[in-house]
C-alpha cells in the first residue's frame, strides 16, 4: 500500500486504467496466483487464530459436534473473506490503483479477439438499458465497502470507460 | 463482510447448541477474529490519495473517502476489542466460577454477536453516509439494535428500563432528526450532502432561509440527543449505569464514535446555515462542559460518574467542531481517538474488575441496601444487580488485590484529568490552542475550570481504588491464592461481612487476550508521548483531508 504522501494528491491512478467497473467473473479470471495464495491464506488463517486463541486462553471442552460447527464456520468465513481481499487486489488492478502490467495485455488479447470475431467487448445483457445503468451506479467501486457489504457486478453493461477504444482504433489501423 | 458474518450467525442460531453459553464465548470469539479481518480488508483498499476527495457508490448514497476509511476501520477494530471480554475463561477448573459470573449474562451472550454486527452495520453506514436517507436509515439501524443491546437481560428489571428509556429518547431524536430532513427538502428540494452544501453556498437570497435554519437546528439536535450532549443528556446516566457493563462499554463507544465522525464530515453543510447555528454549538458545549464537571461530583455510581465524565468530554469535541479550521479539526480528531482508547480502557478495566473483585458492595451502603430491596420486592435474583462493578465503594482495596490493574485505571483516570504527559493531557492542550487561535477566550477559560473541577472525581475514584482499605481483603488477600476454600468456608462463617463467597472460591485470572488489550491501550495512553509523531502525523493529514473534502 502506498504511504499517505507517497505520490501527487490527484486522484487519478498511477496505472493505465482497464476498467471501471469489471464483470465479477472477468475479475476471478484476471486473478493471479498470488490472488489464490491470498484466498487460500486467508482461509487458512480464520480457523487458525481462532485455534491458537483457543490454546492461549482455553475454552471448557464442548461437544464434538459444536467444536465441527465452529470450525466449519470460522472456514467459511475465513473462505469468503479471502475471496474478498483476493477480489479487491484483482479489481485495483483494473481500476489502476496497483501494477497491471500482466491484465492489461490481458485485456488487449482479449478484447482485439473480441473486435476481430465482431463481438460486443463487454458481453451483452437481457437487461433494459436502464436497468444496466443502475447496475453500472451501483457496482462501480463497491469493492470500497466490502468489508460491511459484498456487492459484485454481475450485469454485462457497457458503461466501464472508453478504455477499450485504443483497441478499436489500433483494430481500424492494422485493418487499413 | 460483516452482513455475511451476520447472516452466518442467524444460520448457526438455528443450531440447539447455540443456547450453550461456552458455545456463545466461543461463537463471539469468531466475531472479534472476522471483525479484525474486516478492517484489513479495509486497509486492504485505503489508497489515500486515489479516494481523497470521495468516491461515490451506489447511486451516490454513501461516499467513501479518505476519512471514513480510516474511522470505519477503527470502529471494526473497536467493535472487536470490546467483543473480546465476552469471552473470558481461564481454563476448565474455572467454569463454575465464570458460570456463576456469567449466569446472567448467558441470555444476553446468546444474541450479543448478532446484535453487535448489526450495530456496526448502521455504524459503518452512518460513517460513509452521503445522504440524507442513508444518515436517517443507518441512523436507525445503529439505534434499534444500542435498545435491543440495552434490554438483551431482558430477566433483569434494570435492563429493560433501561432500554425502555433509552428506546423512547431515541425515537424521540430520531423524529426530530426526520423533521428537520423534511423541512429540508421541503426548503430545497434536495437530500444529497454535496448538493446541498452547493445550494448553501450558491444561494444570495433564499425565501426559505429561516425554514434551512431550523431545519439544519433540528437535525443537529436530533444528534447531539443521540450522543448524549448537555442539556439533552439525562437519559445517558440512567441508561449507561442500568446496563450490564460489557453493554454500557459499547454503548458509551461506539455510537459516539460514529456519530461524530459523521458531524465531523458534515460540519461545513451544518456551519454554512449560519452564525446561529454556531452559536447553538457553543452553548452546547459549554453546558456539555459544565454539567458534565458538576454532575458527576455527586455520584456514587461509578457508571454514572463515567457517564457524566463522557459528557464533559463531548463539551470538549464539540468546541472543536464548532471551530472548524484545520487545527481545530485536528484536535477533534485526536480528541476523538484519545477518547475512545481511554473510555475503552476504563471499561475494560471494569470488567476485570468485575472478574476478579468480584466484591459485593459493603452493606452499610445506602444505596445497595435501597436497591436490594427493589430487587427482593420484584422478585429478582440479588446476583443480577451485583455481578458488575457498580458502586464507587466497590473499588476499595483494589489496589491491594490488583495493584497492576487499579495502577492501569489510575493511568486512564489521570488521562481524563489532563495530567501531563498522558495523552488525554496532549488532547485538551490541542483542544484549548484551537480555541485560543481563533479568540475563544471565555470558552477556553470554562473547559479549563471544569477539567478542573471533573479532575476532583476522577482524584476520588483514584483515592477510593487506592487509599482507602477494605480491611478484609487486606488481611486476607495474603491467604487468597493459597488457600481458597478454606478462606471462604471461614468468611461464609461471618468474617467476610460484604465480601462474596464466590470472590474467594474464584482464583480466576481474566483471560491472557484481556490483559493484553488493557496492557496496549494504557501503554499508548502513557507512552504517548514518547512517540507522538505517529498519531500526529495521522490527524494531521486526515484534518488536511477533511478540510478539503
Amino acid at each position: 500500500m502506498p504511504g499517505p504522501l507517497d505520490g501527487p494528491v490527484t486522484g487519478t491512478p498511477r496505472y493505465p486504467v482497464i476498467d471501471t467497473d469489471p464483470h465479477a467473473f472477468r475479475v476471478v479470471r484476471y486473478f493471479r496466483p498470488r490472488d489464490y495464495a491470498t484466498w487460500a491464506t486467508v482461509t487458512a488463517t480464520v480457523p487458525a487464530a481462532y485455534y491458537v486463541w483457543g490454546r492461549f486462553d482455553p475454552l471448557p471442552r464442548l461437544p464434538g459436534r459444536a467444536n465441527r460447527i465452529l470450525y466449519t464456520l470460522a472456514a467459511t468465513m475465513g473462505a469468503m473473506g479471502g475471496f474478498l481481499m483476493a477480489y479487491q487486489d484483482s479489481s485495483k488492478r483494473f481500476w489502476g490503483w496497483s501494477e497491471n502490467k500482466r491484465e492489461q495485455e490481458l485485456d488487449r488479447v482479449e478484447m482485439t479477439r473480441k473486435i476481430a470475431e465482431g463481438k460486443p467487448l463487454y458481453g451483452e445483457s437481457p437487461q433494459p438499458e436502464h436497468m444496466q445503468q443502475i447496475a453500472a451506479a451501483n457496482s462501480r467501486h463497491s469493492q470500497l465497502w466490502f468489508a460491511v457489504l459484498p456487492w459484485f457486478n454481475l450485469v454485462n453493461h457497457p458503461y466501464h470507460g472508453d478504455f477499450a477504444e485504443r483497441y478499436k482504433k489500433e483494430s481500424k489501423d492494422t485493418q487499413e | 463482510m460483516i452482513s455475511l458474518l451476520l447472516i452466518s450467525l442467524i444460520l448457526v442460531s438455528i443450531v440447539p447448541l447455540h443456547k450453550n453459553t461456552i458455545f456463545n464465548l466461543a461463537l463471539s470469539r469468531i466475531v472479534s477474529i472476522i471483525l479484525i479481518f474486516s478492517s484489513f480488508l479495509i486497509m486492504n483498499i485505503y489508497y489515500i490519495d486515489r479516494i481523497y476527495s470521495g468516491v461515490h457508490i451506489f447511486y451516490g448514497y454513501i461516499s467513501i473517502n479518505s476519512i471514513n476509511q480510516v474511522f470505519q476501520f477503527f470502529l471494526l477494530l473497536i467493535g472487536a476489542l470490546i467483543s473480546v471480554p465476552g469471552s473470558v475463561l481461564q481454563n476448565n477448573k474455572l467454569i463454575q466460577t465464570s458460570n456463576l459470573i456469567f449466569q446472567n449474562v448467558h441470555p444476553y451472550l446468546n444474541n450479543y454477536g448478532l446484535i453487535i454486527l448489526f450495530n456496526l452495520i448502521g455504524a459503518c453506514a452512518l460513517i460513509t453516509a452521503n445522504d440524507m436517507l442513508t444518515l436517517y436509515i443507518a441512523i436507525e439501524t445503529q439505534s434499534f439494535s444500542l435498545y435491543l443491546l440495552s434490554t438483551l437481560k431482558n430477566d433483569s428489571i434494570r435492563s429493560a428500563t433501561a432500554g425502555l428509556k433509552y428506546f423512547l429518547i431515541g425515537s424521540l431524536a430520531s423524529i426530530i432528526i426526520l423533521l428537520g430532513i423534511a423541512l429540508l427538502y421541503y426548503a430545497s428540494g434536495l437530500t444529497n450532502f454535496e448538493n446541498l452544501a452547493l445550494y448553501f453556498n450558491i444561494t444570495d437570497f433564499n425565501p426559505y432561509y429561516s425554514t434551512l435554519i431550523l431545519s439544519i437546528g433540528f437535525i443537529l439536535i436530533g444528534l447531539l440527543i443521540k450522543v448524549g450532549a448537555a442539556p439533552l443528556h439525562q437519559w445517558t446516566p440512567d441508561v449507561y449505569s442500568l446496563v450490564p457493563t460489557a453493554v454500557t462499554t459499547w454503548l458509551v463507544v461506539l455510537p459516539k464514535l460514529s456519530i461524530f465522525v459523521l458531524l465531523l464530515q458534515i460540519i461545513e453543510l451544518i456551519l454554512l446555515g449560519s452564525i446561529t447555528i454556531q452559536n447553538l454549538l457553543i452553548i452546547i458545549s459549554i453546558l456539555s462542559l459544565i454539567i458534565g464537571a458538576i454532575g458527576g461530583l455527586y455520584q456514587v455510581n461509578i457508571k454514572r460518574l463515567l457517564a457524566y465524565s463522557s459528557i464533559n468530554n463531548l463539551g470538549f469535541l464539540i468546541i472543536a467542531l464548532t471551530i472548524s479550521n484545520k487545527v481545530s479539526l485536528e484536535a477533534f480528531t485526536f480528541y476523538l481517538t484519545q477518547y475512545t482508547f481511554t473510555t475503552l480502557n476504563i471499561f475494560l478495566i471494569l470488567i476485570a474488575f468485575g472478574y476478579l473483585a468480584y466484591l459485593y458492595p459493603i452493606k452499610n451502603n445506602r444505596m445497595f441496601i435501597t436497591q436490594t430491596k427493589e430487587l427482593s420486592n420484584s422478585n429478582l435474583n440479588v446476583g443480577d444487580q451485583t455481578q458488575d462493578i457498580n458502586f464507587i465503594n466497590q473499588l476499595t482495596g483494589l489496589f491491594k488485590n490488583n495493584p497492576i490493574l487499579t495502577i492501569s485505571f489510575i493511568i486512564c483516570l489521570f488521562s481524563f484529568a489532563g495530567v501531563p504527559p498522558l495523552m488525554g493531557f496532549f488532547a485538551k492542550q490541542q483542544v484549548l490552542l484551537a480555541s485560543l487561535s481563533v479568540g475563544f477566550i471565555f470558552l477556553s477559560l470554562i473547559a479549563i475550570n471544569t477539567s478542573v473541577i471533573a479532575a476532583f472525581y476522577y482524584l476520588k475514584l483514584i483515592q477510593v481504588s487506592s487509599f482507602i482499605n477494605n480491611d478484609l481483603s487486606l488481611n486476607l488477600q495474603k491467604k487468597f491464592f493459597k488457600n481458597t476454600d478454606k478462606l471462604a468456608d471461614t468468611l461464609s462463617k461471618g468474617v467476610g461481612q460484604g465480601i462474596s463467597k464466590n470472590f474467594f472460591n474464584s482464583n480466576s485470572n481474566i483471560s491472557h487476550v484481556h490483559s493484553y488489550l488493557i496492557s496496549i491501550l494504557t501503554c499508548t495512553i502513557l507512552l504517548y508521548a514518547i512517540k507522538p509523531t505517529l498519531l500526529l502525523n495521522l490527524t494531521s493529514i486526515l484534518a488536511f483531508y477533511a478540510f478539503s473534502i
